[in-house]
């Protein structure tokens, strides 16, 4: 068993298998070998890390994909296909899908970092510029004149 | 009696009296009469200026209490109190805090008081949180290379104006964009400004553009000219994957041949015609060669990377034909002047080791032309997986491919040859195992002929039989697993375990099913076919005092099922259950029972049912 402690000092303890989705933790733990010593990980929160951890348990038999995998993914421009389970998984509220690419990001989890940058994708695709801004609260920052200058491409994304 | 005391008294009349004025002028009077030392009376008087809604004033009266009496609890709950009316809920949070720690256990009324407010203040930051959450821009967290990561996801060919969206959305998801070339190496052209369009796209992408459809019907020959032949010219063609051109054929042709100068590397290549054309490919079957390179077979032998070729409208010499690398060939509208002979077909499918892919639709209604053959040698197309041809087409054609690995056959507007002869051809014993989709459109087809193929199509998925006036009815009649001829109205039973005589339903893995323009169909066989490969226990449910029509007495309640005996292993001979039917399409097949139609729709996922009211319009099933 693996002991995680979170940024705001909670404590979990999960089956190595579990914890070796992550790479940074696997790395971790074969640097340091067999110990008893907790594992600070001080970017991740509780709420976030027991998320991150029902994935990682769902998944805990599948096999790590290797280079090549992630190698073959790259060069058919990875669809944006989310498996079942894992679409029902990210069904979170916009702070959670964030804060869990985040955390895959930095625990080295690549198939959730996949899952969630293809859910955000997902959630882009077919919209205009004002909407995603809607979605996702994004502030129009650009001066009337860039603005005046932008638009003119807006008819360039008509042509289908 | 310290003065101040006289004061304090009255105060707290009146504040029971509710004259609020009259005891903050009292209070008043006893912090300067030297009250001030007390935080009873400087509390008095910041709960009088609570209940005046002078928050501020009554913050600053209990901070003072605080500090003249710091282990009293009362300042730290008011405070609590304050701060919370305040909407500072953080200082709320810790005044409580602060609170809970020193009040006396023993003090119940001031514990719960403290408790409750404790949970008021969470509820409220819970709350907050989630209001300021709500519109928090969260994805402006993302370090850019996560950002990029999305983009790359969200940008494809098919999407690639996607590109144009995310870079209009604000100024550092533009400067994301617009440093990342692999956004735009996909595009459409058009008459929207296709110059100018083609400058932006060439240097956002470093020249390295990919995936390239470029849709002439409204471009002048000037902004056609110059995008093919300015912009575009500067890409270096010969990298891209796709080219995809539409144009008027004095168009089309001059600007492939100054793309075929670059030396066509394109793996998938699509020309259609708004016109019927004739355009010499020789040169696309042969990739460039380095003249540079001493390698003498390279020279003699020079290789394509041509994998997917698309023509519409375009006349070809079909002898010349001959890519290895081809893996799927598609000619639309193939013009009158350039209708392929027999010979013709089965030289270029057995030339081509690699294709998997076979689509020919030839424009002309006139049969294949056959030259006297004798006897063919067999060949093998090894590969080919697709094979969809819409026109007459001589036996002979199937007669002289074998074709081992076909999954998907698509056979329409076939007046030559009967159905089932070519099916007889294609479906070698022991090789009809991976056929997943036929589909018959138009064809003359013999049914009577056609259900002995059925029991073989075991991994059959898609069946398609339309635009006949024969009674397809006896086909579907055998897919609902009764026996043939047999015209009995009652429909088939999944026969019961250990029973003689079990019917194996045949395609069991069916579950795409067009019978589109079939005017005798009528709406019985439909049900029985849906009913006999619905799961079991649906079909119970659904299967007893339904209101369904029949050919006959359209409206009248039936039982379609009789209750089986036993509720396990249904299917014959321990056979795996069939597949239930997910997609059905009757368009225009004015026998099928309106009063069917609300079943049908309950029991198939997709059921596409749509009636040309104008007969002119409707297209009429082929007579033969």
């Amino acid at each position: 068993m693996v002991n995680l402690v979170t940024s705001d000092n909670e404590s979990f303890t999960v089956e190595k298998a579990v914890a070796s989705r992550s790479v940074l933790i696997k790395n971790m733990l074969e640097d340091v070998g067999e110990s008893d010593q907790p594992i600070p990980l001080p970017n991740v929160t509780a709420s976030v890390l027991k998320k991150v951890l029902e994935y990682c348990d769902h998944h805990k038999n599948e096999p790590m994909p290797t280079s090549e995998d992630l190698a073959a993914e790259d060069t058919r421009k990875r669809t944006t296909d989310i498996g079942e389970w894992d679409q029902k998984f990210i069904q979170v509220d916009q702070e959670m899908l964030f804060e869990i690419i985040l955390a895959a990001n930095y625990l080295d989890i690549k198939p959730l970092l996949d899952v969630g940058c293809k859910t955000v994708a997902n959630m882009i695709k077919g919209k205009t510029p004002e909407e995603i801004r809607k979605l996702f609260n994004i502030v129009n920052d650009f001066t009337p004149e860039e603005e005046a200058q932008i638009k003119k491409e807006n008819e360039w994304a008509e042509d289908r | 009696m310290a003065a101040w005391k006289g004061e304090f008294s009255l105060g707290v009349s009146a504040f029971r009296e509710s004259r609020l004025d009259d005891a903050l002028e009292h209070f008043t009077n006893a912090i300067s009469q030297g009250g001030s030392t007390s935080h009873i009376v400087l509390d008095s008087r910041a709960a009088v200026l609570e209940k005046l809604g002078r928050i501020a004033d009554a913050l600053k009266d209990s901070r003072e209490a605080i500090k003249v009496a710091p282990q009293a609890v009362h300042g730290y709950i008011r405070s609590a109190r304050l701060f919370k009316r305040a909407n500072r809920l953080p200082s709320a949070l810790a005044m409580a805090e602060h609170a809970k720690q020193l009040v006396s256990p023993l003090d119940g009324k001031r514990k719960a008081e403290t408790e409750s407010l404790l949970q008021e203040i969470h509820s409220l930051r819970e709350a907050q949180r989630q209001r300021e959450s709500r519109t928090r821009c969260h994805i402006g967290l993302l370090p850019v290379e996560l950002l990029f990561n999305i983009f790359e996801l969200a940008i494809h060919p098919n999407a690639w104006y996607m590109a144009v969206q995310v870079s209009r959305v604000c100024r550092h998801w533009r400067a994301v964009a617009l440093q990342s070339p692999s956004l735009w190496r996909h595009v459409v052209f058009s008459h929207r400004k296709p110059k100018s369009k083609g400058r932006v796209w060439r240097e956002r992408s470093k020249s390295a553009l990919l995936d390239v459809v470029i849709r002439g019907e409204k471009m002048s020959d000037i902004e056609w000219g110059d995008l093919i032949y300015v912009e575009l010219d500067k890409c270096g063609p010969g990298s891209w994957n796709s080219l995809d051109l539409r144009a008027s054929p004095p168009m089309l042709s001059p600007a492939f041949k100054r793309l075929e100068l670059h030396g066509l590397g394109i793996r998938a290549l699509s020309l259609s015609s708004y016109e019927p054309m004739t355009l010499g490919l020789s040169s696309i079957w042969h990739a460039p060669v380095d003249p540079e390179s001493t390698d003498e077979d390279s020279v003699s032998k020079p290789t394509s990377r041509l994998q997917s070729l698309k023509l519409t409208s375009i006349a070809v010499q079909w002898s010349g034909i001959n890519a290895q690398s081809i893996t799927s060939l598609e000619f639309r509208d193939v013009p009158s002047q350039s209708t392929p002979t027999t010979p013709d077909l089965i030289s270029m499918l057995t030339s081509l080791p690699l294709l998997e892919t076979f689509i020919l639709d030839i424009r002309t209604r006139q049969p294949l032309r056959t030259a006297d053959m004798g006897d063919l040698p067999v060949h093998t197309c090894s590969l080919l997986k697709t094979l969809h041809l819409s026109g007459s087409f001589d036996h002979i054609l199937f007669k002289a491919i074998l074709l081992p690995q076909l999954q998907s056959f698509v056979i329409r507007k076939n007046m030559l040859t009967e159905a089932s002869w070519i099916l007889n051809e294609i479906l070698l014993p022991g090789n009809n195992t991976t056929l997943t989709e036929l589909r018959l459109g138009s064809c003359r087809i013999n049914l009577t002929t056609l259900v002995r193929f059925m029991p073989r199509l075991v991994n059959l998925r898609v069946l398609e039989v339309s635009g006949t006036n024969n009674k397809v009815g006896d086909l579907i009649h055998i897919l609902a697993g009764k026996e043939p001829h047999d015209n009995s109205s009652t429909p088939i039973m999944p026969p019961k375990t250990g029973g003689g005589g079990t019917t194996k339903i045949p395609c069991p893995a069916l579950e795409v099913v067009d019978f589109s323009r079939c005017e005798t169909l009528t709406g019985s066989s439909l049900r029985d076919l849906v009913k006999v490969r619905m799961p079991l226990e649906r079909a119970l449910v659904t299967g007893t005092g339904a209101v369904i029509g029949t050919g006959t007495d359209a409206g009248v309640e039936e039982n379609v099922f009789s209750p089986p005996t036993s509720t396990t292993d249904l299917r014959p001979g321990g056979h795996e259950a069939p597949v239930p039917i997910r997609s059905m399409t009757i368009n225009d097949c004015p026998q099928v029972e309106q009063a069917l139609i609300p079943w049908l729709r309950a029991s198939v996922p997709t059921l596409r049912h749509a009636f040309t009211a104008d007969k002119t319009q409707r297209k009429r099933p082929r007579q033969y």
